[in-house]
C-alpha cells in the first residue's frame, strides 16, 4: 500500500475500527502517522479541557424539596431571569417613551393654544404696567441715575433697555414701546 | 448490599439495583453529575448554561424516578435527559439575545485554555491549546445531533452502541455522524496548520 490513507480510513483508524491494510500502512507510513498522531493529541486535548473546565467548576446539588410543587427549580430560576429580563425591558421602553414625547412636544409648545392664550394674558399684563416686569430691576438703576437725566424721548414712555438674546421677555420689552409708539 | 449499590454505577446498570439507586438521589447527582456537565459542556459550549442544564437534567430525573423501569442503563436514561435538554437550548434560538445578555461571558477559548500544560515548552504548550482551539471550533460548526454523538465518542469515549442508545439513533447513523464530525476536525485542523 504506496498510497497515504484517505480520509474514511484515517477516521475509521480513530475511531478503532480500521482494516488490517490500514493499520500496516500507518506503521510504516511517517506522514500518515504523523496525520493520525495529531488528530488524535487534538481530540484528547479537546477531552482534557472539558475535563479541567468541570473539575474546576463547583457543583452544588439541591434539594429538590425545597422547590415548591409543580414546579422545578431550574424553571424558577428561568422565570426569574425572565422576570428581570421583563423589567429591565419596561425601563428602557419607559425612558424610550418618555425621550420622544419629550421630543416632540418641546418645538410644538408655543404654537399650543394654552400656551397662546399664557403669551396674551402676560402681554395685557405687561402693558398694563408702567415698565415690563423683565425690566423691573432696571428701572431701579434708572432711577438712581435720575440726577443726570438723559433727554427723554417722549413724556411718559417707560425707560427700557434693549435685552442681548431673543428669549420671550425680550419679545415683550419690544412689545412695549411700539404700545408707547401708537399711544 | 454495597456491592449492589457499586454495580449500578456502572455502565451496564439497568437492573432493581439502579431502581434502588435512585431512592438514594444525592448518590445518582454525586455519582453523575461530572458526567453530564461535561457532556453538556461539549454541547452548548456555555460553562454556565451547562451547569444550569446539569442542574435542570437532575431535576428532570428526580421528577421522573418513578417513570424509570431500568430498561436502559442508569447513566443512558440521564445522558438522554441531558441531549433532549442541551437539543431543547439549540432550538430555542429566540433565546439568543437574553443567553448572551446573561452570560457571564465566558466562551470555550476559556475552556480550551484550561488544558493542562503537559507539554516540555511553553511554546508546546500553547500549540497545543491551539490545536484544542481547533477542535472547539471544528464542534461549533456540528448539528446539534452530530456534537452529541462527537462528545459521547471523544470526551466520554463511549461506545458506538452505548452512543446509539443514549440518542436513540442506528448504529449506522452514528457512525456517519462521527465521521462527518471527523472530517469536519481534521478540515479545521489543516486550516489551521496551513494558517501556521
Amino acid at each position: 500500500m504506496n498510497k497515504h490513507l484517505s480520509d474514511e480510513q484515517l477516521n475509521q483508524w480513530i475511531l478503532g475500527e480500521a482494516e488490517t491494510a490500514a493499520s500496516q500502512h500507518l506503521e510504516t507510513c511517517e506522514a500518515c502517522q504523523r496525520e493520525a498522531e495529531d488528530l488524535k493529541q487534538a481530540l484528547g486535548g479537546f477531552r482534557d479541557s472539558i475535563q479541567a473546565a468541570a473539575e474546576a467548576r463547583r457543583l452544588t446539588w439541591r434539594e429538590p424539596a425545597q422547590a415548591p410543587a409543580g414546579r422545578s427549580l431550574g424553571a424558577r430560576f428561568m422565570a426569574q431571569r425572565w422576570a428581570y429580563a421583563g423589567a429591565l425591558a419596561a425601563i428602557v421602553a419607559v425612558v424610550v417613551l418618555l425621550l420622544r414625547v419629550d421630543y416632540r412636544h418641546t418645538p410644538h409648545t408655543p404654537t399650543g393654544t394654552v400656551g397662546e392664550d399664557e403669551i396674551l394674558m402676560q402681554i395685557q399684563t405687561d402693558v398694563g404696567q408702567t415698565v415690563p416686569s423683565a425690566l423691573a430691576p432696571g428701572e431701579l438703576l434708572l432711577q438712581g441715575a435720575e440726577e443726570t437725566p438723559p433727554p427723554a424721548p417722549e413724556k411718559g414712555a417707560p425707560k427700557t433697555r434693549k435685552p442681548k438674546g431673543g428669549d420671550g421677555h425680550g419679545q415683550e420689552s419690544r412689545t412695549t414701546p411700539n404700545r408707547n409708539g401708537t399711544v | 448490599m454495597l456491592q449492589l449499590v457499586e454495580g449500578a454505577f456502572a455502565d451496564n446498570d439497568h437492573s432493581a439495583a439502579s431502581l434502588q439507586l435512585l431512592q438514594n438521589f444525592d448518590s445518582v447527582v454525586e455519582r453523575y453529575q461530572q458526567r453530564i456537565y461535561r457532556i453538556l459542556l461539549g454541547m452548548v459550549r456555555d460553562e454556565d448554561a451547562a451547569q444550569t442544564l446539569t442542574q435542570e437534567c437532575f431535576l428532570k430525573a428526580y421528577e421522573a424516578r418513578s417513570t424509570y423501569r431500568g430498561e436502559a442503563s442508569l447513566s443512558t436514561w440521564l445522558i438522554r435527559i441531558a441531549i433532549n435538554l442541551a437539543h431543547d437550548y439549540h432550538r430555542n434560538r429566540r433565546l439568543d439575545f437574553w443567553r448572551r445578555l446573561f452570560s457571564s461571558g465566558s466562551d470555550v477559548s476559556e475552556v480550551a485554555g484550561r488544558l493542562p500544560s503537559g507539554g516540555v515548552t511553553p511554546e508546546q504548550d500553547l500549540l497545543a491549546k491551539e490545536k484544542v482551539a481547533a477542535v472547539w471550533s471544528a464542534a461549533e460548526k456540528l448539528s446539534p445531533q452530530q456534537r452529541a454523538v462527537f462528545v459521547l465518542r471523544f470526551v466520554e469515549e463511549m461506545s458506538l452502541e452505548e452512543i446509539a442508545a443514549a440518542t436513540n439513533l442506528k448504529l449506522g447513523t452514528v457512525k456517519i455522524h462521527l465521521f462527518r464530525a471527523l472530517s469536519g476536525v481534521r478540515k479545521r485542523m489543516k486550516e489551521w496548520q496551513g494558517s501556521l
